[in-house]
């Protein structure tokens, strides 16, 4: 019988990884390096990662963290920072070296719209973007001020679009450090903004040369996100949407964003269920809106 | 391979095998039960013997193991319900009886139950403290007091003040 004193010399080394792959938090990891010496020798091999992002910490004297930086490039979209920051996600998962999923945890969204609106983005990037489904509403029972015209449709999918570039610009030196990262998603506690790249994508990311030669056009916010590609947009709205659960949304929009040209081919349908899932009150509403009429918006690249 | 049911009593003891624990004790299981283990199941075709001896698996943990074969077989229970099963298996189950199935599951090989058992283990080790994984692991800390706070040094933003648990 396996004794109490031998336990951890009886554990195979594969087992200990597949727990602590499913432990995955990083911190979690990262604390357990200091339990033993074997314990330090088997936590960088861990390949399915999570980076809990909780709060903005000071981790040094040494200059702002990566946390706080991060909430800089996301928050304050316009200011530009040409100094590498020292301590950045890329140098958190240094300690990693056979990561192959990651997922990033934001703390919240990123935009700030106006009271009672309400957005959601799911985009999927390779070396730039491959499609981007935005879901927003006003919540039925605030009293708003406009009506949520094109022009307000047009700015909730714009801001959509930069934060969704901005979180895919800062996975650059992630996506060219690790190179068996074959899945990787950053999102927030929110639930507002999901990107995903897949393993095509991120292959191509890295073929492309990373973040320098796409950022490498010489425009003020280039040290914030990447390139949004010349894009068609798929819009649809209702401008109220009653649902089964009794909620009610105003201005209901559904925005289906692709490149000019892209290789992004799948359905309309396809895109969004992979965005809202099947069930829930947001499932609900985008099923509606579906089957709206749509028109199609073209913008160039920004 | 076994496919159906065993019917009459003939039958039924062709078609169990006997597994002893390490302590000795005796389980009757079915073969379409034992065979759900990989490692059973080569056991089976390599042998005509029907006991098979694991000397590294106490009884406790053997009967949690078959148990869960014995659901799994079971072709009149859905896949739903045995989903819910395997997650009211490891539910209550302390760590220190987590530990000895996932050493189990692995010398059987059934990987489902051992990749659920690993979840759970994995669910209980977050926001522990490290003397906590050292005990429940029953690890001896190798480190020199200087090598420790080294390690802990690089790393110190994941030591914040979040709230880590002993118990």
């Amino acid at each position: 019988m396996a004794s109490w004193a031998d336990y951890f010399d009886l554990l195979p080394d594969p087992i200990f990884l597949l727990i602590l792959n499913r432990v995955s938090d990083i911190k979690t990891l990262l604390r357990c390096r200091s339990v033993s010496k074997r314990f330090n020798s088997l936590v960088p091999q861990a390949d399915s990662l999570l980076l809990r992002v909780d709060r903005v910490i000071s981790a040094s004297d040494d200059g702002v963290s990566f946390l706080s930086a991060l909430f800089k490039s996301l928050l304050d979209l316009i200011s530009v920072n040409p100094n590498r920051l020292p301590n950045s996600p890329s140098q958190i998962l240094r300690g990693f070296d056979a990561i192959r999923s990651l997922r990033i945890e934001l703390p919240s969204g990123d935009l700030r719209l106006e009271k009672g609106t309400s957005i959601k983005w799911f985009a999927r990037f390779g070396k730039t973007l491959e499609s981007c489904v935005i879901f927003a509403f006003r919540n039925g029972a605030e009293p708003s001020g406009d009506n949520g015209g094109l022009k307000t449709r047009v700015v909730w999918t714009i801001s959509a679009l930069i934060a969704a570039s901005a979180r895919h610009y800062m996975m650059a030196d992630v996506v060219s450090e690790q190179h068996f990262l074959s899945h990787l998603v950053v999102n927030d506690r929110e639930n507002e903004g999901t990107v995903v790249m897949d393993k095509d994508g991120l292959r191509e990311f890295r073929e492309s040369g990373g973040g320098e030669e796409i950022n490498g056009c010489g425009v003020w916010w280039r040290n914030n996100r990447t390139m949004v590609p010349a894009v068609a947009m798929r819009m649809r709205h209702e401008a109220k949407l009653e649902l089964s659960g009794g909620m009610e949304m105003e201005g209901a929009t559904l925005v289906i964003v692709r490149p000019v040209g892209g290789k992004e081919h799948s359905g309309d349908e396809w895109l969004v269920s992979e965005a809202f899932g099947e069930e829930g009150v947001y499932a609900e509403a985008v099923e509606r809106l579906l089957n709206s009429r749509s028109y199609i918006l073209e913008m160039n690249s920004f | 391979m076994v496919t159906t049911d065993e019917k009459g009593p003939l039958t039924a003891k062709k078609k169990s095998v006997i597994i002893r624990s390490c302590d000795g004790d005796e389980f009757l299981v079915s073969e379409s039960a034992a065979v759900l283990s990989t490692s059973l199941k080569k056991i089976l075709e390599e042998k005509e013997d029907r006991l098979i001896h694991l000397s590294d698996i106490d009884n406790k943990t053997l009967a949690m193991v078959i148990a869960y074969l014995s659901t799994h077989a079971d072709d009149g229970l859905s896949d739903d319900l045995k989903r819910s099963f395997d997650q009211e298996f490891v539910s209550g189950k302390e760590f220190d009886v987590l530990k000895y199935l996932v050493l189990a599951t692995d010398t059987l090989q059934v990987t489902c139950l051992c990749y659920t058992v690993a979840k759970k283990m994995a669910d209980i080790m977050k926001n522990k403290l490290v003397e906590w994984v050292r005990r429940e692991f029953d690890i001896q800390n190798d480190y020199t007091p200087e090598a420790e706070a080294e390690i802990r040094r690089l790393d110190a933003w994941a030591w914040d003040d979040r709230q880590l648990e002993d118990d």
